[in-house]
């Protein structure tokens, strides 16, 4: 099998619903809570898969879960063609985790924490040099005393210093300068070239636009969309903004065409549509009349997301 | 092999001295009264056949206080006692609670390190620290006696302040399983509260009132007390292997849950 195309992750039909309901004397007791519901993906190695969705949506869920924290109520996890549960100790040895909710050991310096924490898996002495260049923060101080961001990027450090095969990272740059949040995406760029497996949560869209191959957005528990993000934002959403000649047209003739999802008047008459994939039928329209200038724009990651969680 | 346990045992020694070095302060300071008090030693014993000190000391409070070794055991094995509750309820819920409060084990379960293990490690450290209670009462209180010029039996006392440490051991591991059921800390520390400081009323109720001794056998301070150890000269095997088996229970118990449950905040 080509290694490119061998899946990391696999993730079938996991569901995970926390608190329990009970009934005596057809009263209800108690509340369920569905934290994740038949979610299902899978990672090739050397892909930096994107995960979205809004607090709340089920994204910590299904981190916790593969990092076998949480109990499945049902589904299956496989990560390096590994059970996660069963071999949860093979699983931690090759991967690497930074928590959305960083917490380190107050009474630890950096060094001590990576020197602690070497023990159980090793760091790459060659890389864990280079990310003590990237990364700024003094290693020598105690945790405590450290800014929420040097904090972070320590977290980061511990995260990948030993080079790990498959990498997850909730969050990565709260907290980082816009110049550390660079830094660390040329890290992530170049690490996935070297093929690590990169799963990446975020609430930032531009960073998940800029670094990710793929992404999964997951909304009240279920995974509604998985695609190539290149192609999701090529194809799935474009603006087209159109001035026409002469006399412009009122807004109402565009209202039986299909896939427009919304149409503006701008201040200089021309008109701006939000197109959801295809956008053949508005061309074919607009090559009846009279047009002065078109310009076609995809659409940002952000404003797909928005769509999706309208 | 044990990173666990030597790095919080390096980190922690410190702070691990204040429960035995605020017992052990209690030692030169009766040694101080002592002389004066061994006058009015039977006007006290008269006071102390007063139940509610019955209820408070137990049996230990009918020990023959005109001797020195009568009084030492009275004060320092008391307070100990008191000392042991709080400590074995509150340090080793802490040791997960703590981490669940603050979410260090986000970090430190994402490491190849099996949970059981990482716990036994923790634990450890806290059996490892109540060593310095023998280790600090044996020799202060030979230092102290033989400048009193007075008698102690060091076989005794050595025999008790170990049982002690078996105590914090059993008394620990119960607080530790609580931890594990529960994870946050309020019930947490509830949970062994009630069930620690439930056994140590048990003991002093069944103490007092005749009709109830019976329930003396379902306390687990029944089985490590000083005037145990003094009345019966030592303490018996039985007893030394109800308190490990007690406490091993319910160390594995902890391990166990804590292995197979899930850490959900």
């Amino acid at each position: 099998m080509d290694a490119s195309n061998e899946n990391i992750i696999i993730v079938k039909d996991l569901t995970k619903i926390y608190g329990s309901e009970y009934s005596v004397g057809g009263r209800k007791f108690g509340r369920r809570v569905v934290g994740a519901r038949d979610v299902s993906f899978s990672i090739r190695r050397g892909e930096i898969f994107g995960f979205l969705g809004p607090n709340g949506a089920g994204k910590t869920t299904v981190m916790r879960s593969m990092l076998d924290y949480l109990k499945l109520d049902s589904g299956v996890i496989s990560i390096f063609g590994l059970d996660h549960h069963r071999d949860y100790l093979e699983v931690r040895r090759r991967m690497g985790f930074l928590p959305g909710d960083l917490a380190l050991y107050d009474e630890y310096s950096g060094n001590e924490l990576i020197d602690f924490f070497n023990f159980y898996r090793p760091v790459d002495p060659v890389f864990l040099s280079e990310l003590r260049k990237i990364f700024r923060v003094d290693l020598s101080l105690k945790t405590k005393s450290l800014s929420k961001g040097n904090r972070q990027q320590l977290g980061i450090i511990l995260a990948l210093a030993s080079k790990p095969e498959l990498v997850l990272l909730d969050e990565p740059t709260v907290g980082l300068d816009p110049l550390m949040s660079v830094s660390l995406h040329g890290l992530l760029r170049r690490l996935k070239e070297e093929g690590t497996t990169i799963f990446l949560s975020s609430h930032d869209l531009y960073e998940v636009q800029s670094v990710c191959d793929r992404i999964g957005i997951i909304k009240n528990g279920e995974m509604i969309l998985i695609e190539d993000v290149a192609e999701l934002v090529s194809k799935y959403l474009q603006n087209i903004r159109v001035k026409f000649k002469g006399e412009t047209p009122s807004i109402e003739v565009f209202s039986s065409i299909t896939n427009i999802l919304s149409v503006s008047k701008n201040n200089d008459d021309s008109y701006s549509f939000h197109i959801k994939e295809d956008i053949n039928p508005l061309i074919r329209f607009l090559s009846t009349m009279n047009i002065e200038k078109l310009s076609v724009e995809d659409a940002s990651l952000e404003e797909i997301f928005l769509q999706y969680y309208k | 092999m044990l990173r666990i346990y030597l790095s919080n045992l390096k980190k922690k020694w410190l702070g691990s001295l204040l429960g035995p070095v605020c017992i052990t302060v209690f030692i030169p300071i009766i040694a101080n009264i002592w002389p004066e008090f061994k006058n009015q030693s039977e006007a006290m014993m008269a006071i102390l056949n007063n139940p509610v000190y019955k209820a408070l000391l137990g049996e230990i409070g009918l020990f023959n206080i005109g001797t020195w070794q009568g009084l030492f055991f009275i004060y320092i094995f008391v307070w100990l006692e008191w000392v042991m509750i709080f400590a074995s309820v509150m340090i080793p819920t802490g040791l997960i609670t703590s981490e669940v409060v603050k979410r260090t084990l986000d970090v430190s379960l994402s490491y190849p390190i099996p949970r059981w293990r990482y716990l036994l490690e923790k634990f450890a450290v806290y059996q490892t620290n109540n060593l310095w209670y023998p280790l600090l009462i044996i020799p202060i209180t030979y230092f102290v006696t033989s400048s009193l010029g007075e008698q102690m039996d060091y076989y005794l006392l050595t025999q008790t302040a170990f049982g002690a440490w078996l105590m914090f051991f059993a008394l620990g591991s119960i607080s530790l399983l609580c931890a594990a059921i529960f994870l946050e800390p309020g019930r947490s520390l509830g949970a062994a509260g009630v069930v620690i400081f439930g056994q140590y009323l048990l003991i002093k109720v069944a103490s007092l009132v005749d009709s109830l001794s019976y329930l003396k056998a379902w306390s687990i301070f029944n089985y490590m007390k000083a005037d145990t150890v003094l009345q019966e000269g030592g303490i018996p095997l039985i007893n030394y292997l109800i308190i490990i088996i007690v406490g091993l229970s319910a160390l594995s118990m902890a391990l166990y849950i804590f292995q197979n449950r899930e850490i959900a905040y």
